[in-house]
């Protein structure tokens, strides 16, 4: 299926069910080496689900989930539905994962959040590189370029508490790029923040895959970011992909649940088929 | 046919869905809940050894802090005021017979025996037990747990761990606290209304304390620790369903926490008995 080794992640028809409802019904979509890949739809339409469906955070009741990571021994291939601790371990770590409201630790400074993830898991490495003495120099260095990005090495000793929404959301995908992922994941990058922010995540967004390749997967309900980074778009209806086009493709479709979405209409078949 | 349908509407149908189901699904999920802490705190004892990073040491020693010395107030005014409440009680029944000397050594073993782990661990509750479900809960609605997961930081080896290691230390420093806090105020009231003076006091209390009374007393408290801090985290870590879903795992794990505490304190207060005292 992704034999020319260009997929990374892939869902096969995948069903989940949660608290009664079908929230993922037959969601089948491919996504491309070094692409990005937006994903929007209306609220509650399970969006954030999926994301959590590639890192095992959820896992399907029936269907496939399939990452593919081309690491140094080769092609590895993983099956979201039966993983082993180690392997789930290793699966995560291809991921940088930016959470809805940046999930931060409350009791934790903002650079001692973005700095977790070395000091836990990946002290060794830096030790091993570095030295003991440099290597938390080396982190806290590397706290410092990534908060750099995001604009917020101002708040490194800022409590989460103390922070707006855009602040904490921003400091949120400096933690999830501090390992140098090779997959983000964007869940809402945009939302509460104010349109210069904006554009500056969207910006980081693209230079993040233009200049070190990476895949991002975004998740936003802003169609003028998703224009912006997107390289394909995907609605999400009803627990599968409604459509999924270049950003042309989405705004020039003839597809009514997606023109009334895109255009914002309160009439049309989207909101005649909701049952609330 | 038709018969047998219409007393399946009358009879069946509602015992079957108003009685049997909910007491089915109420016992599925106790079940289900009391697996999860077992597991959860088996996970959690296997890794003690992480404790000898120093990262994970002192986030164990803030949790001490957090759970010990901040309930240090609390513990010496409750601590206290039973004490004075033993002391008077006791005082009052025995002056009828004349016996008001032995105030002390009921006082004392009172207190070392029952009063002192019980109103500890009823203090915890409400100060640790409340506050970690809470915590946790919100961190469990704010994906802050999955973003745990995500980067591969065990959540049991990160948060409950320390929490419930802190919680059996802090309750057995707390309880010999507050025993001799209430041993204390159990003087004051024996030198004042009784007529006992405090050098009597405190010889009888202290010399009818007996290893088996302390022992058995620290265990308890021990065990009480044990399951506040296990029901409180577990509660926390199953938070579904925002602040309303943080609302409802603080008070389950409330509730849980003492009507457990209540229930292993009469089931530890036989084996005690029996096999401790020998009687
Ligand atoms: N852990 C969960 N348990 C139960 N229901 C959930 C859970 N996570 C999400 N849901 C439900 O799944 C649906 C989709 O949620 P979500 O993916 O967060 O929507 P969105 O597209 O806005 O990100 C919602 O109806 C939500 O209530
Ligand atoms: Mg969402």
């Amino acid at each position: 299926m992704d034999a020319n080794g260009n997929i990374v992640i892939s869902f096969e028809n995948a069903y989940k069910t949660l608290s009664g409802r079908n929230v993922l019904d037959g969601m089948t979509f491919d996504v491309r080496r070094g692409e990005t890949f937006v994903i929007i739809g209306p609220s509650g339409m399970g969006k954030s689900v999926t994301l959590k469906h590639m890192v095992g955070l959820m896992r399907p009741d029936d269907g496939e989930v399939i990452i593919s990571d081309e690491g140094e021994g080769g092609r590895v291939r993983y099956d979201v539905s039966h993983l082993k601790p180690i392997q789930l371990e290793r699966l995560r770590a291809i991921f940088g994962y930016l959470f809805q409201d940046g999930a931060l630790l409350a009791s934790l400074t903002v650079g001692e959040n973005v700095a977790l993830p070395l000091f836990e898991r990946r002290l060794h490495v830096f030790r091993e590189k570095y030295g003991r003495r440099n290597a938390e120099n080396k982190i806290w260095e590397r706290v410092r370029e990534k908060l750099g990005m995001v604009d917020m090495v101002h708040a490194i000793d800022n409590l989460p508490a103390e922070l707006s929404g855009g602040m904490r959301k921003r400091a949120g995908l400096a933690r999830a790029i501090i390992h140098e992922p090779k997959i983000i994941l964007y869940d809402e990058p945009t939302s509460g923040l104010d349109p210069v922010m904006g554009t500056n995540i969207n910006r980081l967004i693209r230079h993040l895959q233009e200049k070190l390749g990476v895949t991002s997967l975004v998740v936003t309900h802003d169609i003028d970011s998703a224009y912006y980074v997107g390289d394909r778009i995907a609605m999400i209806n009803r627990g599968r992909m409604e459509q999924i086009g270049t950003p042309d493709e989405i705004k020039n479709t003839t597809n009514p649940v997606v023109r009334q979405f895109i255009e914002g209409n309160i009439e049309g078949p989207l909101t005649a088929g909701r049952k609330h | 046919m038709a018969a047998e349908s219409m007393a399946s509407r009358i009879f069946v149908a509602p015992i079957r869905d108003r009685i049997l189901s909910p007491i089915g699904s109420y016992v599925g999920r106790s079940v289900h809940s009391a697996g999860y802490t077992m597991l959860m705190t088996c996970e959690a004892i296997i890794k003690i050894p992480t404790l000898l990073n120093w990262r994970n040491f002192c986030e164990f020693l803030r949790q001490c802090y957090l759970a010990g010395i901040q309930s240090l107030p609390v513990v010496f005014l409750v601590g206290l005021f039973v004490g004075m409440i033993l002391s008077l009680q006791s005082g009052l029944t025995l002056m009828q017979f004349g016996l008001e000397r032995f105030i002390a050594e009921i006082t004392g073993a009172a207190l070392t025996r029952e009063m002192g782990p019980l109103m500890t661990a009823i203090i915890l509750t409400g100060r640790v037990g409340s506050s970690m479900a809470a915590e946790l809960g919100t961190m469990s609605v704010s994906e802050e747990i999955d973003a745990l997961r995500i980067m591969s930081i065990n959540p049991v080896r990160f948060l409950v761990l320390p929490r419930i290691l802190a919680t059996v230390i802090m309750m057995v420093v707390l309880t010999v606290f507050a025993i001799l806090i209430g041993i204390f105020g159990g003087a004051l009231i024996g030198q004042a209304q009784i007529g006992v003076s405090y050098d009597m006091f405190f010889k009888g209390a202290f010399d009818v304390i007996t290893y088996k009374d302390l022992y058995s007393g620290l265990t308890k408290a021990a065990v009480f620790g044990l399951l506040i801090s296990m029901i409180s985290c577990s509660e926390g870590l199953r938070t579904t369903g925002g602040a309303e879903g943080v609302g409802r795992g603080t008070r389950r794990a409330v509730v849980n926490c003492l009507l457990y505490i209540i229930m292993f304190n009469y089931i530890m207060d036989s084996f005690i008995f029996l096999f401790v005292y020998g009687r």
